[in-house]
């Protein structure tokens, strides 16, 4: 028996044919996904402009958040004033640094600035 | 036979314009290809149900990868591959490895296996080939495609493919001649 007659044989016996009702299901479920494929498209052309915005702002927002702490922490060590409080839970530098200054001045002075300014004093 | 043969090639006039930008598109790729391509598909799995879900796969994801069939060289080798590699995914996951004569046989006309006394002879002599070899005959016998394009189909070499394609004609040809002394 030559190979001729063998693919003869089988092309003359095996002929398996899609079972019914399979086009319409193959084709809906690919209708399907063409359909949430689209919508998902749909949504992001929508949506990725307001959700640049939206980060845009929020950037912003921490950016200024930063500054203003910066700011406040500058101003308390050079004794200026702010109106911004401190995010500190003792309350703002400014009202620290009055703090400091009356302990200090309550003090009594005996004119040295330093109990270490001379030798003799040296613990 | 000749009949037979130009039944089953594949209309030239669908390749050209493969894409999937619509779904008359889809349908016209289905009713141009889901025949082979189950037929390809069933002789991997061996399993109807696992060749229809290997085409599905196939359509979905043409679905999904618009266009991507378009900008293929080989629109139609392309449809083979898929299917392919769903088929074989199927195979993998679903550890059926092993082929199952009575489902395999299944789609023989039972009015043919009567008619003709070599019918059951031949399912079960491709039934028992190993998938390797099963895949190549049919593409080569029923998609009369070249062994250069069933190498791209399976990713084999040509030497590979041209073996397993006379490794399974032989057995075929032995399982008949053993039929036809009985």
């Amino acid at each position: 028996m030559n190979d001729d007659r063998i693919e003869e044989l089988l092309r003359g016996t095996w002929q398996p044919e899609p079972p019914e009702g399979m086009r319409g299901r193959v084709l809906a479920r690919a209708r399907e996904e063409t359909a949430r494929r689209r919508r998902f498209d749909f949504s992001w052309t929508l949506g990725w402009k307001p959700a640049l915005a939206a980060l845009g702002i929020v950037i912003v927002l921490l950016a200024n958040m930063d500054d203003n702490r910066r700011e406040a922490r500058v101003m308390a060590m050079v004794g200026g004033s702010s109106d911004l409080r401190a995010l500190t839970p003792n309350g703002d530098y400014l009202r620290m640094r009055h703090e400091l200054d009356a302990v200090l001045a309550s003090a009594p002075f005996d004119g040295r600035f330093s109990d270490w300014a001379e030798e003799g004093d040296r613990p | 036979m000749r009949d037979n043969v130009a039944e089953i090639t594949i209309p030239l006039e669908t390749e050209a314009p493969m894409d999937t930008t619509d779904d008359g598109r889809l349908e016209r790729i289905y009713d141009a290809h889901a025949r082979q391509l189950y037929r390809y598909a069933l002789a991997i799995t061996s399993f109807s149900e696992d060749a229809e879900d290997a085409v599905q796969e196939v359509f979905v994801r043409l679905s999904r990868e618009r266009g991507r069939m378009a900008r293929t060289d080989n629109p139609q080798g392309y449809l083979f591959s898929a299917v392919r590699n769903a088929a074989y995914s199927i195979l993998r996951s679903r550890r059926r490895r092993e082929v199952l004569t009575e489902a395999f046989c299944a789609e023989f006309p039972a009015e043919d296996l009567s008619d003709v006394p070599q019918s059951r002879a031949v399912c079960e002599a491709l039934a028992g080939l190993p998938v390797e070899q099963r895949e190549v005959l049919v593409l080569k016998v029923y998609d009369q495609m070249s062994f250069k394009e069933i190498a791209g189909t399976v990713g084999a070499s040509l030497g590979t493919v041209t073996s397993r394609y006379r490794y399974g004609i032989d057995k075929l040809r032995k399982a008949l001649e053993v039929t036809d002394d009985e």
